[in-house]
């Protein structure tokens, strides 16, 4: 398949979503059950179109499920896939076709997120292998590699305006802070006002010291990465695991966060006080992608392989890619799509030409080969 | 003579090469996974069960509700292939010991769900990780699972040599990484403790993951004991050779080769990091490794198959031996020129040179069985120079007796006579010079050599040798749960306490087991004994200390003997005759295991207790605030007759 042509079909759990600089959407699927379980990447000039699609400006195949993705700049995405691999996609063709630029091995374990250090030379990648990484975005080179945590890293974050500054938190319980100016990179940030282990993290725009953290029982808090510092603020806005927090671009005082109880959740910061001012119940299934389009608009994506448009003002949340009516080609569906005619009728054929290649028996396989190996 | 049943009953495994798997920790499409893992010369595949990233809600919430299905179907590959080349992986999310209610519930719910699915598919093992000593609750759910579920899966705990926090590069500000020797954690203890939680169940196993810096030996020394079923090697722990191909360093090559006595299996796990060389490389070079391998000893080739094998003594007293039993003792290399050393070296000291005209012996071979020691006799004698008037060889097996004609008739003439009797009931013509005999069990006197040389000496002149002139029994605790489950899984004889499997000895061939101290000698007995009264009853305490955290599940015992001077016969461990397979070590089991911590102190009280119609031993252990009940009160579980 050439590597520009659009699938013909959405994966069913949408992981990532982050708004274009100028205005597009940028979308990153997965399918986590079925037979194949890979990834796309979509890019939609009109957000509202998304995720079908037909409607889609840009979309790719992936080899592998996608982790977490980031844009570098107004065309270049990032890209950490399930296989731990590692790629920076390229939007060529006034928007319409992902050209692969550059991809590394990366890591031994699913890729739990990138960052894009602030000044867009350099990305951070974390992953079930336990290691942050670094890269140089002009080839995706490894510049750095470090175990410092002994679980599974699930986020990374690099500062919006130190180059030298990120933050990583690890099933092992620990908040790493990272300067890479310093000798002994790594230093343990004091979480004890977590009551739980950490799931993700986010520097607060516009603020030196300032972390968002989310947790896996909900809980979110504002701690300040200073030593002997000890002004933080907690609120428990879920009642599952925190998957993702993004604060508002344009309003730093406002932090968007979802997770696995289905819920989307907004909470202003002031100097006293965590206070929710916007929740939302929609989504049917765990939301894992967040972006802002502007201080009172909210885009949120979920495995129920959906996508909200939240406003603040109105209070209200719009299912997005038309009305729920229009059925939207799926992968990993139980559902009877695969009945339609067109696009999902190819899908049908490539399905059942694996499925074919899929009924060799491999024992036979091992047996030549050991044959073969026997007599070498 | 101790060494095993006669009947082939076990047949060797050779294996020609290494087995080897490929691990993902992603697999986006089984077939390629598989295809490219059998092309590259693996043998299985490790893969996720489900989607890795694929978390579930069991407890409230839409999520709940989720319709979807939970993974691939198993039509994907046939039956054959799921239940010959794929050992599934639980989720790597999996937190069954979280503090946080929620996180540990749905855990516990997903991994029943993964369990359950992996019996469906029939799969042979299933790989899941330990992630620290915290695996408390991992221990009971795995253990409901093993207890419920009839199919006949293994569980694979994967547990690191080196904890991941120890691991961990020194990069953090304020941890001091430069700490004394035993800085690491020790996570044979994860596994211990998980293992005993689940009662040391045989389904389980470990996959011993293989990491850059290895503990100590004496810390590794204990993985041996244990039912490691596979090692796990990362690509990241391969070097380059000069002409690019992937090898692995030196400590690491002979851990692997450990593991391969214990018939572990290899998984490759990690990116291809010698694309040039494909990940073909890999099984190449494991599988050079196998080939490789030291060839085995003359006894570790005759062991072969018999590995861990509980036997039950024999009893020669008793019962006669089976002519295929005799023709596997007398092919032991180094037994019977032993004998004919010690004989020469008697004939030498018996008749001075000078004297060796006039002078002639007479030797008596008690327990001659088909003729070797007769064999070994005459020919000692012969190159000597010493004339023998009488060789008397005394049988008493009928059937043994009937070999012995035969070989007197075409071979040895009248300078033999053959006596069907039991050497304790004989009244000899005369007296001897050299009495002759081969009695000795894996334990020394445990096949009564003592009483049968007490009742022969009779007929021993004054200053007569007995041939083996001395013999001493040794003890050394050792840690095998491999043979800790083979004894629970024998049943009781009819009539006798249900725990008399704990309250015998075994003659096995020592292999999935830890020594953990230096075995310490026991019993000696002196013949001929001239002791006015002649008492064969014995008791010591011995005490022995161990260096590391460590389970006793027993004792094991050995023997060495003078044959006459020092000619000698060993099956102790470090003076063991090289070449000699006549005899495998005994194993005296404990009820209940010792757990011992580091540097502690465990002591063994061993009795060996005599009536004029049999005889047994019984034995007691204490450590610390544990004392276990004498084992076989009175011989009930276990006696060897007279």
């Amino acid at each position: 398949m050439p590597q520009n042509q659009k699938p013909t079909a959405m994966d069913r759990q949408l992981d990532v979503l982050h708004c274009h600089a100028d205005g597009g959407l940028l979308l990153g699927a997965s399918c986590l059950t079925g037979r194949f379980w890979l990834g796309s990447l979509w890019f939609y000039q009109t957000p509202e179109s998304a995720p079908d699609v037909d409607k889609c400006t840009a979309g790719v195949q992936l080899e592998a499920g996608v982790g977490d993705a980031k844009w570098v700049d107004n065309t270049h995405v990032l890209v950490g896939l399930d296989t731990g691999g590692i790629a920076l996609w390229n939007l060529e063709d006034d928007y319409h076709t992902f050209v692969l630029s550059h991809a590394a091995a990366g890591h031994d374990g699913i890729v739990t997120s990138v960052s894009v250090v602030c000044d867009k030379t350099k990305a951070a990648s974390s992953s079930n292998d336990r290691c942050i990484k670094v890269w140089d975005l002009l080839n995706t080179s490894l510049v750095y590699s470090s175990q410092a945590h002994s679980d599974i890293v699930s986020c990374i974050d690099c500062h919006p305006s130190e180059p030298d500054l990120f933050v990583s938190c690890s099933q092992d319980d620990k908040i790493l802070v990272w300067d890479k100016r310093k000798p002994k990179p790594a230093s343990i940030l004091n979480k004890s006002p977590l009551e739980y282990t950490p799931t993700c993290v986010r520097w607060q725009p516009g603020q030196v010291h300032k972390l968002g953290v989310g947790t896996e029982s909900g809980q979110i808090a504002l701690l300040d990465i200073r030593v002997g510092v000890d002004n933080y603020l907690t609120s428990t806005p879920h009642t599952r695991l925190v998957h993702n927090l993004q604060f508002s671009p344009d309003k730093p005082s406002l932090l968007a966060s979802v997770g696995e109880d289905c819920k989307t959740a907004v909470s202003l910061i002031d100097d006293e006080s965590i206070v929710e001012v916007y929740s939302d119940t929609t989504h049917t299934d765990f939301v894992r992608g967040l972006t802002w389009s502007s201080d009172s608009n909210l885009y949120t994506c979920a495995w129920d392989a959906k996508i909200l448009c939240h406003n603040l003002n109105l209070k209200s949340a719009k299912t997005m890619g038309g009305s729920s009516a229009t059925l939207i080609q799926m992968n990993g569906d139980i559902g009877g799509h695969g009945k339609e005619k067109g696009a999902g009728d190819a899908l049908e054929n490539t399905d059942k030409m694996k499925t074919d290649s899929c009924k060799l028996s491999y024992s036979q396989v091992v047996k030549v080969n050991s044959e073969i190996s026997a007599e070498g | 003579m101790d060494t095993f049943l006669s009947e082939g009953e076990i047949m060797p495994r050779v294996n020609a090469r290494a087995s080897c798997g490929r691990d993902f920790h992603c697999c986006p499409d089984i077939s390629i996974a598989i295809e490219t893992a059998c092309r590259a010369g693996y043998d299985f595949v490790c893969l996720p069960l489900v989607n890795p990233r694929f978390k579930r809600e069991f407890m409230s919430g839409p999520a709940k509700d989720r319709k979807c299905a939970l993974t691939r179907s198993d039509m994907c590959l046939s039956s054959q292939d799921w239940n010959s080349l794929v050992v599934g992986k639980t989720s790597p999310w999996f937190q069954l010991d979280s503090k946080h209610y929620h996180t540990r519930k749905n855990s516990e719910l997903a991994l029943k769900e993964e369990l359950t699915w992996s019996a469906h598919l029939g799969l042979p093992a299933v790989l899941m990780p330990l992630r620290s000593r915290n695996c408390v609750n991992l221990a009971q759910c795995i253990s409901e699972q093993v207890t419920t579920s009839y199919y006949q899966q293994q569980y694979w705990i994967q547990v690191p040599l080196v904890s991941p926090a120890d691991m961990c590069d020194p990069v953090i500000e304020g941890m001091d990484t430069d700490m004394v020797d035993d800085k690491y954690e020790d996570t044979w203890a994860w596994w211990n403790l998980f293992r005993s939680l689940c009662d040391s169940n045989k389904r389980l196993g470990v996959a011993l993951e293989l990491t850059a810096d290895l503990p100590s030996n004496e810390v590794m020394e204990r993985w041996l004991s244990e039912p490691v079923k596979a090692v796990i090697v990362s690509t990241s722990l391969f070097l380059t050779n000069h002409k690019g191909y992937p090898v692995l360093a030196r400590p690491h090559q002979a851990f692997i080769k450990q593991m391969f006595k214990l018939e572990a299996q290899v998984i490759i796990t990690g990116q291809d990091r010698h694309p040039e060389k494909t990940i073909r490389a890999y099984q190449q070079y494991i599988d050079h490794l196998w080939q490789t391998q030291d060839p085995l000893d003359t006894v570790s080739q005759f062991a072969k198959g018999y590995e861990d094998f509980l036997q039950s003594p024999l009893q020669p007293l008793m019962d006669n031996l089976e002519s295929q039993t005799y023709e596997i003792f007398e092919k032991d290399p180094i037994k019977y020129s032993q004998y004919q050393k010690a004989v020469y070296e008697a004939l030498k000291d018996r008749v001075p040179l000078e004297k060796r005209d006039e002078q002639d012996v007479v030797i008596m071979v008690v327990g001659a069985g088909r003729g070797p020691l007769v064999r070994a006799s005459l020919a000692a004698a012969q190159e000597i120079g010493v004339r023998i008037r009488k060789l008397y060889a005394v049988e008493k097996n009928p059937n043994a007796v009937i070999t012995l004609e035969n070989m007197k008739d075409e071979e040895w003439g009248d300078l033999v006579e053959v006596i069907s009797c039991d050497m304790r009931e004989w009244e000899a013509p005369e007296k001897t010079d050299i009495l002759v005999s081969e009695l000795l069990g894996s334990f020394g006197d445990n096949e009564l050599s003592p009483e049968c040389l007490d009742g022969a000496q009779r007929y021993l002149k004054e200053d007569g040798i007995s041939i083996p002139e001395k013999y001493t029994s040794y003890l050394a605790p050792v840690m095998s749960s491999k043979l800790y489950n083979e004894v629970r899984a024998s049943k009781a004889e009819r009539g006798k306490p249900p725990e008399a499997p704990f309250e015998m000895p075994y003659v096995v061939r020592l292999h999935n087991c830890a020594n953990l101290d230096k075995p310490q000698p026991v019993f000696t007995f002196v013949h001929p004994n001239k002791d006015v009264v002649i008492d064969n009853c014995r008791f010591k305490s011995l005490e022995f200390n161990v260096s590391h955290d460590a389970i006793v599940h027993g004792f094991a015992g050995y023997f060495d003997s003078n044959l006459y001077k020092d000619v000698t016969l060993s099956i102790v461990p470090d003076t063991h005759s090289p070449g000699m397979f006549s005899w495998f070590p005994i194993f005296f089991p404990i009820r209940v295991p010792i757990m011992m911590s580091k540097n502690s102190t465990v002591t063994v009280d061993i009795w060996r207790r005599c009536t004029p119609k049999n005889v047994w031993y019984e034995w007691a252990f204490r450590c610390g605030g544990q004392v276990s009940p004498i084992h076989n009160p009175k011989g009930r579980s276990y006696t060897i007759g007279l």
